[in-house]
């Protein structure tokens, strides 16, 4: 099956939220939860996403049609992704959750990433706070990972 | 419209994170470095300590670490500091860890140590995690010993093992191995014919351990060149044919070893040899000896000193920088060449003389 841009078809996509979305089928089998069923023939009708909601799903298909783009040099798709990443905590969650649920594995590289860069440094307290985690630690246990740092010589 | 209407209610509403999948948490801790997974990223919860815990994950995390430049003046000295890179620039940073002794080796992050302290000790240790376990002293050991010490870790079956090259009362040359664990001994390894004659003090050598294979390349008084694979993984020494070219040093990048050959001119103006054309070789297969050709680089030695002076690779910092060692008299500087721009920025280290120069990645990794 050819997937060059010029003899491209499109595909619907329908989002949680009851939104559809025309893209051009060689950018969406970016996505390998549609490129396989792109491939297994079960493509025609419009493809239901019940993971992922219409803006999201805008967003992602933002990425795809970029990284799609073949004229496009390693170094521009770096900038424009740096740039791409620069959103608020809610919308890194749903975008990192899509790209998890589609399956497009330079996605959710790219949101890990900018995740890692978040939490990198910030002290538990803090990390704690911006994933919403509960410490279910017991003092006595905080201490015996405190005691487990010191030098173990076997 | 309405999309942007939905978009900036789910603004206010979703503002905290909820709940993350622990798949997700697994791929973006395994981007963060070993000390802060260590010292900081276990006491967020019990989750995100069983996955920092879990070897499976320490396992993938071997993949995303780092690797840097340990520095030291000498094997006396306390002071030390580490070549890295951070967001595409090559930085030093000075040794804010203390480091139990002094490392002779490295690998996957866990180091060989030597202390003295009345009595000589060598311990393997991973400075992370503050794990460490005390090896005996190779029998063989003589006076001048220090620096030939690599080690290496054994793909598939996760082992570490150290390699240490030395003499007997014959003056024989051999290589030890002793794989790290409680109650470890050291094993020699058989030679290969004229292998145990390379004297590693008397000749220039180039020692670099790839994925459990350690090469030694050596150019010996008459400028005959030899490199030898020392299998760790089963223990044999075998030849391999270097590439076509003057040999000018080996390196690891990215699991794979590297040969690099240069074409040498003579330049009036300074009644010297230059480097004239660099070549960058990977070993494909080290039984059949096959290279193959990755880069190669005309020189301008009029605008760059390292063509000049000539150089000697030391490390490849993952990002597409090489960090190389140019001699300068007595002493020696470093540059970083980066291999897609070929850029070569200068490094301001501090330390006249570096002589102990181990590559080193942080890691959670035991053994």
């Amino acid at each position: 099956m050819s997937l060059s841009p010029s003899t491209s078809k499109m595909l619907s996509l329908k989002s949680s939220d009851g939104k559809v979305l025309e893209v051009e089928e060689h950018v969406a089998v970016l996505c390998e939860t549609i490129k396989s069923l792109v491939e297994d023939g079960c493509a025609d009708s419009p493809i239901p996403l019940a993971n992922v909601d219409g803006a999201t799903l805008g967003n992602v298909m933002e990425w795809c049609k970029k990284h799609a783009d073949q004229k496009a040099s390693a170094d521009d798709l770096e900038d424009w992704d740096a740039e791409f990443v620069e959103r608020d905590q809610g919308e890194l969650y749903h975008l990192i959750m899509a790209a998890n649920y589609l399956n497009i594995k330079g996605l959710l590289d790219l949101i890990c990433q900018k995740v890692a860069d978040m939490i990198k440094g910030k002290h538990p307290e803090k990390i704690r706070e911006i994933f919403n985690i509960e410490n279910d630690f017991t003092p006595e246990q905080q201490e015996q990972i405190r005691k487990d740092n010191s030098w173990a010589f076997e | 419209m309405s999309g942007i209407i939905d978009h900036s209610q789910r603004m206010n509403q979703e503002n905290e994170v909820p709940f993350l999948p622990e798949e997700i948490i697994f791929q973006i801790l395994i981007r963060l470095p070993a000390e802060f997974l260590y010292h900081c990223g276990k006491y967020v919860c019990k989750t995100w300590r069983e996955i920092i815990r879990d070897p499976r994950f320490k396992e993938r995390h071997l993949l995303f670490s780092r690797s840097s430049v340990f520095i030291q003046e000498s094997y006396e000295s306390f002071d030390a500091s580490f070549i890295e890179s951070e967001e595409g620039e090559v930085r030093v940073k000075p040794l804010e860890r203390q480091f139990p002794g002094q490392m002779l080796a490295s690998c996957e992050g866990v180091s060989l140590f030597y202390y003295h302290h009345c009595l000589d000790f060598l311990y393997i240790v991973n400075p992370v995690t503050k794990k460490a376990i005390i090896i005996p002293f190779p029998s063989l050991i003589h006076v001048a010993w220090i620096g030939y010490f690599r080690m290496a870790r054994i793909p598939h079956t996760g082992e570490f093992k150290v390699l240490c090259r030395c003499k007997d009362q014959n003056v024989r040359f051999h290589w030890l191995v002793l794989t790290v664990g409680t109650n470890a001994t050291w094993r020699r390894i058989d030679t290969i014919p004229g292998e145990d004659s390379i004297d590693l003090e008397k000749e220039v050598c180039s020692l670099v351990s790839v994925e459990g294979v350690v090469y030694c390349a050596t150019i010996g008084i008459a400028g005959v060149g030899r490199l030898l694979a020392i299998d760790l993984r089963d223990e044999t020494i075998h030849n391999i044919i270097m590439p076509y070219g003057s040999f000018n040093g080996l390196i690891e990048m990215r699991k794979n070893l590297y040969c690099m050959m240069c074409t040498l001119e003579y330049f009036e103006g300074g009644g010297t040899y230059v480097m004239k054309e660099l070549e960058i070789y990977i070993l494909e297969d080290l039984h059949s000896s096959r290279w193959i050709k990755v880069y190669e680089i005309e020189t301008n030695m009029e605008a760059e000193a390292i063509w000049f002076r000539g150089f000697w690779p030391v490390a490849y910092l993952d990002d597409g920088h090489m960090i190389l060692r140019i001699p300068n008299g007595d002493k020696h500087s470093f540059v970083a060449y980066d291999l897609k721009t070929r850029e070569i920025t200068a490094i301001n280290l501090g330390i006249v003389a570096p002589n102990v120069i181990v590559i080193y990645k942080s890691s959670l990794a035991s053994w």
